[in-house]
């Protein structure tokens, strides 16, 4: 049994001082849940359960003071930093839970450049660390949507990906150390070198844990020569979105990395591009080293002008584009407020698979939504993350929201989707989630998505966190209805 | 039936222009807007979603409607009007062109108005007041004028008043006005905040699929009004002069910016 709501409060106060505890009424309704829910968050609606505080850590050992006293009297602890979360993790499901904040452990510890790596606090803002490198010729390579809001923590915490991840790959690829606190305070670090042998690579414990597991404080991320000048546009419209899977996956067995390889399909192309004509668009980016760039677009140019239905177009039309990819707080405002105005929202889930069933999600997947869901008002998306093996679909759909409360919304229309792109998903052997996480939302699926190897995921959970204490519901959910596992 | 048609217009989202190519275009006194996505002008998004409300009370209270939409633009409109289609416009021409119509309102105005006659008699004209691009107010007043209608600009609501009226409400020198006006009328819309054209669904879009947009040629109607004619260009010089007042502390510097600067212009 763990202790009241004011005791856990006067205990966190004990351990940090007033100032870091925050009890503010609104402050506790808006950590309660993150952009999962971001239709109920338009009506000022809270449905889960409001946080005992938020507090705000400044420094590794407060982390771990934090998570001994939550450990002992066995209080859940929600960890985050930036606050982007879109798939549930940062929902506070169980009563009287901490959210635990690092984003005021902000420092860049060390830009290392005889060794090409930067270290930084969790609570560091990519968009800053970014800005600051690039002043100096340097990149992360890393560029999420989320890039003006999300934060170094975050990012290891849910196995993000970038915008120029075939060229630089996800964030697992361009971390090389961190520092981590576990359940009763034990601070783990992982130290910096460019690769080892010496057993499991246990970073990957650490690398999307989504909080479920430990609290990340520091990381250590490779950098690499910021070239902007050398890059190179490519676009082109292609009839059959089949071909454009094969004309990504030609430019991906061939040996080229682009840093930007996308695919949309003809709905998200005619959102996203007035030049679409009703086909389908492939845009690259080549990036680097001058040589290296313009060989990779000569090549990727001349390997897509082979696949049949493909017509260029300016590069000028995709550059530009570029620009305003990213998300932060004004396109957010903004669409809250074109949410109220229409009660039609817009939402994203993301998948992957391999090249001979990504297709069939996609085409399956889409056909479902429109016969099922009702009220839909767009449904397609593309592909922007590619491999030697596969590609990642991102499945892109509005609706308006009718005959419904606010807190309605989540059962009748979302879960709904999520559930339909996860069941196909598993069904042709794909993955439920590619670079999101799986929150809360998808945990519900995590037992088809790791089938044997669920054992593996349930004893780290175990052994890592006797207690239950780190965010619980994320990765594995609470209460699992097997009848009706999207009912939550 | 209330017979409405409502006139939009299809501009480039200039909120998407990077601050690098609006200095370019300062420099070479071309904006180069080609590569921005089309949007809905604003005034007319505004324009579109008042008249569906219109539409709605209007079928609550048991009149008929007919809603028509023209554009002027290019052919990227034409997805406007099949959205429009799929929302209730019965209506969807686009007014096809080979002039360059922005910044040319008598020559837009007179393809409109042309327009206008050849489907009319209309009992309501809808527009935005101005365009984004263009924005020089002047078209909805030369429609209006050349069918006699009545023109209330800035409007910001309008309700049915029985088939044959309309509540209007529209803003005066910062105050909210209303009032109850005859058919047929010329409505420009203002600003009116957080306004937003609904989205139709994959069902009613997949219903209207075959609803035609139908063109009409510009040319086949005449100049009904002079084209103003740019005499001349000038850059409007607002150069400042600076100057750093020298002084051995505060109460120095304050008295020699009185008596050199302040004292010869105050009251």
């Amino acid at each position: 049994m763990s202790i009241s709501r004011e005791e856990i409060v006067k205990g966190l106060v004990n351990i940090l001082g007033e100032e870091q505890v925050i009890t503010d009424e609104e402050v506790l309704k808006e950590s309660s849940n993150d952009r999962y829910r971001k239709y109920e968050q338009c009506y000022n609606v809270y449905t889960q359960p409001i946080p005992a505080a938020v507090v705000y850590v400044k420094s590794t050992e407060q982390v771990a003071s934090v998570l001994e006293f939550a450990d002992k009297e066995h209080i859940n602890v929600v960890p985050r930093t930036g606050h982007s979360a879109i798939e549930g993790g940062l929902e506070t499901a169980l009563e009287n839970s901490i959210v635990l904040d690092g984003s005021q452990m902000n420092k860049v510890i060390d830009v290392n450049k005889t060794n090409m790596q930067v270290t930084c606090q969790c609570g560091v803002p990519l968009q800053d660390l970014e800005d600051s490198l690039r002043e100096q010729g340097l990149t992360t390579g890393h560029s999420p949507q989320s890039k003006p809001l999300a934060q170094m923590g975050g990012l290891v915490a849910t196995r993000s990906i970038g915008q120029f991840s075939t060229l630089y790959g996800g964030i697992e690829d361009m971390i090389v150390g961190m520092e981590a606190v576990f359940p009763g305070g034990k601070v783990c670090r992982i130290k910096n070198v460019p690769r080892r042998s010496v057993g499991p690579d246990i970073r990957h414990i650490i690398m999307g844990n989504e909080g479920a597991l430990c609290f990340i404080t520091e990381v250590t991320v490779k950098m690499f020569k910021y070239q902007p000048e050398n890059n190179i546009f490519l676009g082109y419209k292609i009839k059959d979105m089949d071909k454009g899977f094969e004309a990504l996956r030609e430019v991906m067995i061939e040996g080229y990395k682009p840093s930007v390889a996308r695919l949309y399909d003809l709905q998200d192309a005619a959102m996203n591009f007035d030049w679409a004509d009703d086909q389908n668009v492939l845009l690259f980016m080549a990036e680097g080293a001058a040589a290296i760039t313009k060989a990779t677009a000569d090549a990727i140019d001349e390997i897509v002008k082979k696949v049949e239905g493909v017509t260029p177009v300016d590069p000028k039309l995709i550059e530009k584009w570029f620009d305003h990819l990213n998300w932060g707080p004004e396109q957010i405002a903004q669409e809250k407020e074109e949410i109220l105005a229409t009660d039609n929202i817009g939402i994203t889930t993301e998948i992957s698979g391999c090249w001979d069933c990504i297709g069939k999600i996609y085409a399956s997947t889409v056909e479902r939504i429109k016969n099922e869901v009702p009220d839909l008002t767009m449904i397609g998306g593309h592909s922007s993350h590619s491999y030697i093996n596969g590609t990642n679909m991102y499945f892109v759909y509005y609706y308006n929201v009718v005959d419904c409360r606010p807190e309605d919304e989540m059962n009748k229309y979302h879960n709904l989707i999520n559930r339909i792109i996860c069941e196909e998903a598993i069904k042709y052997g794909g993955s439920i989630a590619h670079h999101h996480g799986l929150g809360k939302a998808r945990a519900h699926y995590v037992f088809e998505e790791y089938g044997s190897s669920f054992y593996m995921l349930e004893t780290l959970k175990k052994a890592f966190d006797p207690n239950g204490i780190m965010n619980m519901g994320t990765l594995i959910p609470i209460n699992y209805n097997k009848e009706n596992p999207w009912n939550f | 039936m209330i017979k409405v048609l409502n006139s939009f217009k299809s501009v480039p989202d200039l909120d998407k222009m990077p601050a690098a190519d609006w200095a370019a275009g300062a420099e070479s006194g071309q904006i180069d807007t080609s590569y921005l996505k089309s949007i809905i002008n604003c005034y007319d998004e505004s324009a579109l979603e008042l008249t569906l409300r219109f539409n709605d009370k209007a079928v609550s209270e048991g009149l008929d409607c007919f809603l028509g939409a023209v554009t002027a633009g290019d052919r990227i409109a034409e997805k406007t009007l099949k959205t429009l289609a799929a929302l209730g416009f019965a209506g969807t021409d686009r007014i096809v062109s080979g002039e360059e119509l922005t910044f040319r309102p008598e020559l837009t105005a007179s393809s409109l108005l042309t327009y206008a006659r050849k489907k009319g008699p209309w009992d309501m004209i809808v527009m935005g007041v101005q365009s984004a691009d263009g924005c020089n107010k002047k078209i909805p007043f030369l429609v209006a004028e050349g069918l006699g209608m009545t023109c209330i600009s800035q409007v910001v609501n309008f309700v049915p008043e029985g088939d044959k009226a309309c509540r209007v409400t529209y803003m005066r020198d910062g105050a909210r006005c209303e009032e109850v006006v005859e058919l047929p009328l010329l409505l420009a819309v203002g600003d009116v905040p957080s306004t937003y054209l609904r989205v139709p669904t994959l069902k009613q879009r997949l219903a209207t699929k075959m609803q035609v947009i139908g063109q009409y040629d510009a040319a086949a109607g005449p100049a009904e009004f002079n084209e103003s004619t740019l005499q001349k260009v000038e850059l409007i010089d607002q150069t400042r002069a600076g100057a750093l007042i020298d002084g051995m502390d505060a109460a120095e510097k304050a008295e020699k910016l009185y008596r050199d600067y302040l004292k010869g212009v105050m009251n």
